[in-house]
């Protein structure tokens, strides 16, 4: 069976940094066939590679923060990832980036095709439990946007 | 020396992190430390007036490395204040998922940071330069992607012990709600045989067995010139010729709340607070100072039943969103190298009377750790029984306080919950970065890891690796910024007015940096 993983990024506890697991919550209420594994990764951004084996698709929703307004939603290819060649201080400094580019070292060139990034640039990033009315409002738009890659 | 002149920094080129390091500089040498958490977080506020049971919920997300060890504190809090019990089953199996998370701490802290840094250009004129790039190199290092795998393969074990990882709620005051069956268990042991060859082929070139009988100096050595070509080996090369046991110099004083609690009420890591000699540890010495800290002031310090998180952004004299944990009164140093030091292992107190507490000891200590977790981990899982219970259903009480203090990664973690009325009145978190990287105190006394600092012999003030090396020897936390100044005062106007600054938002706190992306 083919399967394809939903990976929720964020910290809940953050405010709209939760914004990829409540886009999964709001999934988990839709009838999703069996193939589609809805996971919430917390920020363990450097845990991604765990949840690669055997995944057709690994589509990753995150909280981005680019500049653009709050709401704005980046549909990403992996290559349009900065690529910064500085290294973090302490683990929890891992930049999606980084991952990605070990990740063509485990799992061999071909592996970036099988991604989609999901962003969305946040607005409040604070200790708090629930989102802004702005992320509140492109809820669907992100839900849809989901399902159609899963279709894809 | 003494120009007005304020060179600023960031060697790692990086955007400011949640924790930043400020050092002063003169005649080459480091003269003044601050170490600043630059972010608000408060989570505890998030639980105040909540059902005591979403503790468990909410602290392990507190961190996302060390998410079994806030769930442990926390449902270990729990326990103490409802009186809970735990079947042996439940002791075994949480002491097997904290011991691989730390040990997997450990590891990615070794390849994915501490060894990176031996890549910097200072070494460049290294003979063996080229291969410290080959395998250590960021993102590309031979070993440096062994590593990622492994701890890629790895997770899988933590799934079948407690359903998920991260943030799983598996851990709970009665002991453990996933039962394991054989064939899991087998399977378990089947991922750590793969990360014992990875350590035992990768990272020693021997038996983990056999170098844990290395119980002095010279045998190490002696170990070190046959083992260059593996990657301990080479960093043991390193450290020597490079002067780590000259930098970060400790403080001595180190604290262990004991670790891994076994059925029979006792722990595996013996608790202790080691000043020259060993003292009993007793949780009610421990108390946080804010003079220094962006917190609404209170006389001397409080113990965290009595301990407050009220945020001021504008106290003109703090530097720090971190409060100032003393022991007693005193600061001490937390981690993998207190642990061990005070219960006595005989290869990390071996190490300490040859060359003192310094960045060196800090780091093959944490290393050391690895080992010796591994074999408790093949221990442990022998221990479970799958025809046995593993959860005990409790009562609540009403009112009731609790705390849970345990051995995380980098150190004492505990959680103090004050039960009202069914509710949660207060919770406080003290996490082992805080030991570590606290700011002053009332009595100005810095924190561990800016003592470590302080001294540091810096050869290039553009290239301050050495800083790196030091602070890396604590593996804080949160991430960090370093900026060297020179010729004026760390604590001048400037910085405090851009303290003040960020302290208007005091809240924005990024736990890691897919932000950017």
């Amino acid at each position: 069976m083919k399967v394809i993983r939903v990976l929720g990024m964020g910290n809940i506890l953050n405010g709209d940094d939760g914004i990829g697991v409540h886009v999964l919550n709001e999934l988990r209420r839709k009838c999703l066939p069996e193939n589609i594994e809805l996971i919430d990764i917390g920020s363990q951004v450097l845990d991604i590679l765990s949840f690669c084996d055997g995944a057709e698709k690994i589509i990753i929703i995150d909280a981005a923060r680019n500049g653009n307004k709050p709401g704005h939603i980046y549909h990403i290819g992996t290559n349009d990832l900065s690529h910064s060649s500085s290294f973090p201080m302490v683990l929890h400094n891992f930049k999606l980036s980084h991952i990605l580019r070990t990740s063509k070292k485990i799992f061999g060139k071909d592996f970036l095709k099988r991604i989609v990034i999901i962003g969305v640039e946040v607005n409040n990033i604070e200790p708090k439990i629930g989102l802004s009315k702005r992320m509140v409002e492109v809820m669907s738009r992100l839900v849809v946007l989901i399902l159609n890659e899963i279709k894809k | 020396m003494g120009q007005k002149r304020i060179v600023t920094i960031n060697p790692l080129n990086r955007v400011e992190g949640d924790l930043e390091v400020k050092v002063e500089i003169k005649d080459g040498r480091v003269v003044d430390a601050c170490s600043s958490g630059v972010a608000f977080r408060g989570f505890e506020r998030l639980l105040l007036k909540r059902d005591p049971m979403d503790a468990l919920v909410f602290t392990c997300r507190v961190c996302g490395i060390c998410s079994i060890s806030h769930s442990t504190a926390s449902s270990i809090a729990l326990r103490n204040a409802f009186n809970a019990r735990m079947e042996p089953n439940a002791y075994f199996i949480r002491n097997v998922v904290l011991a691989a998370e730390i040990l997997m701490n450990h590891l990615l802290h070794f390849y994915a940071l501490f060894m990176i840094d031996f890549t910097n250009k200072k070494y460049s004129k290294r003979s063996d330069y080229k291969e410290i790039v080959k395998r250590f190199s960021f993102l590309r290092g031979t070993s440096y992607i062994r590593a990622m795998k492994a701890r890629k393969d790895f997770l899988a074990f933590l799934g079948l012990f407690i359903g998920k990882w991260p943030n799983t709620l598996a851990l709970q005051p009665g002991g453990i709600t996933k039962a394991i069956n054989t064939s899991e268990i087998a399977r378990a042991l089947a991922v750590l045989s793969d990360l014992r060859d990875f350590i035992e082929n990768d990272l020693l070139g021997c038996e983990v067995e056999s170098f844990l009988e290395i119980n002095d100096v010279k045998v190490l050595n002696k170990w070190v010139n046959e083992h260059v070509e593996k990657d301990l080996g080479l960093f043991l090369s390193l450290a020597e010729e490079t002067g780590l046991k000259n930098l970060g110099k400790g403080i001595g004083r180190f604290i262990s709340c004991g670790g891994y609690e076994l059925p029979d009420g006792t722990t595996w890591y013996k608790s202790g607070y080691y000043d020259d000699k060993l003292k009993p540890f007793q949780q009610e010495k421990i108390a946080e100072d804010i003079r220094f800290s962006y917190f609404e002031d209170y006389e001397g310090s409080r113990h965290p039943f009595a301990g407050s998180t009220e945020p001021n952004a504008e106290k003109k004299v703090a530097y720090s969103w971190i409060k100032a944990p003393r022991y007693n009164g005193k600061v001490v140093e937390v981690g993998p190298i207190a642990r061990m030091v005070i219960n006595k292992f005989p290869f990390v107190t071996a190490l300490m009377n040859d060359s003192g507490i310094n960045v060196y000891t800090r780091s093959l200590a944490r290393v050391y750790e690895i080992l010796v977790l591994l074999k408790r981990v093949e221990e442990w899982i022998k221990e479970i029984d799958p025809e046995k219970p593993f959860y005990i259903i409790h009562e609540k009480s009403k009112n009731a306080k609790g705390f849970g203090i345990i051995e995380a990664a980098r150190g004492i973690l505990g959680h103090w919950i004050n039960i009202e009325n069914n509710k949660i009145k207060s919770y406080q978190i003290i996490t082992p970065t805080a030991w570590n990287m606290s700011p002053k105190d009332s009595d100005r006394r810095p924190g561990a890891a800016e003592q470590a600092l302080i001294g540091t012999p810096i050869e290039d003030e553009k290239n301050p690796v050495e800083i790196g090396h030091v602070i890396r020897s604590f593996d804080p936390c949160l991430f960090c910024s370093v900026h060297v100044m020179k010729g004026k005062g760390i604590r001048g106007q400037k910085r405090i007015e851009s303290r003040g600054e960020r302290g208007k938002k005091p809240s924005v706190s990024l736990f890691r940096s897919s932000k950017s992306l």
